[in-house]
């Protein structure tokens, strides 16, 4: 469920490309394929972050939290923002969203010319080429997907 | 990063928009396009290879896409591969090895809708196996 958007720079209008980005280079690679793509089309990136708990960490909800999930991970998504966007090349809406990502992507791409997302996220097993969000997104996301595959050095 | 494009169509009627989304990508930068379809076929027996459509139709979908690029200012060239059941995906990723591609565009469904339910096997495994970005078009 949507929870919190963190702006970062300018909304998006007109063309907009949805980009999926956690902690992973993977992630880190699909920003990269869509920052230029983005620029040469004239459209915005609408960069998007899942935060969830799981359900096998459930029981650290009784804790109290040492820090806002949301903040803490709008602060990683901006810094990720600006190492690989080039400042002023292309609008960027950076959104930081509490859900499964899969789930949250989708969501994000309605309306969207474009999801660009890696094959592999944070959460995958060695090995294994396409993850779950990237399958997801192929079959579900009302537009079109890009799914970025691992980099040779990250295998 | 759009130089080389490979188009890989499947015949249906998805390759309408796998086409717009190659055209687009290629009108970008310059780039070329390769235009692939596999034509998939069977063993049996003394017939040997049997392939599920006829050589005519499948050379029609690739000049026609081609000719359909060349109208609009990209520069394309098109092949037919030919593969036993199955094996498509293979066929797919070696053209884009040998026509150096840089994105592989494909579409989610084709003539496999009635065992392909959500993302047409073809295109899944391409996602699996692929070492190349792909736009799964919509």
């Amino acid at each position: 469920m949507a929870q919190e958007k963190a702006e970062v720079r300018g909304p998006p209008q007109g063309l907009r490309i949805v980009v999926g980005v956690d902690a992973s280079e993977e992630s880190r690679e699909a920003l990269r394929w869509a920052a230029p793509y983005a620029e040469a089309i004239g459209a915005s990136l609408d960069v998007v972050h899942a935060w969830h708990v799981s359900d096998e960490h459930a029981w650290l909800q009784s804790l109290p939290p040492p820090a806002n999930p949301t903040d803490v991970a709008s602060k990683a998504l901006a810094d990720v923002v600006d190492e690989v966007v080039a400042p002023g090349t292309v609008p960027v809406h950076a959104s930081v969203l509490e859900g499964h990502a899969a789930k949250v992507l989708v969501k994000a791409s309605k309306g969207a010319d474009l999801l660009v997302v890696g094959s592999r996220g944070f959460g995958g097993f060695d090995g294994l080429l396409l993850g779950s969000v990237g399958a997801h997104c192929a079959a579900h996301a009302p537009c079109s997907v890009v799914i970025i595959p691992p980099t040779e050095t990250g295998d | 990063m759009f130089e080389h494009i490979l188009s890989a169509l499947d015949g249906s009627s998805h390759d309408t928009r796998t086409l717009a989304a190659t055209k687009e990508l290629a009108r970008l930068a310059g780039g070329q396009v390769r235009v692939v379809h596999v034509r998939e076929g069977h063993f049996i027996g003394r017939a040997g290879f049997v392939p599920s459509e006829e050589p005519d139709d499948v050379v029609k979908v690739v000049d026609r896409a081609v000719a359909d690029l060349v109208d609009a200012g990209v520069k394309a060239t098109g092949t037919v591969r030919a593969s036993i059941s199955g094996l498509v995906v293979a066929e797919i990723l070696a053209e884009a090895e040998e026509c150096g591609a840089s994105v592989i565009v494909m579409g989610t469904r084709g003539v496999n809708d009635l065992t392909d339910l959500l993302v047409g096997s073809t295109a899944h495994k391409v996602l699996h196996l692929g070492r190349l970005p792909v736009l799964v078009t919509r």
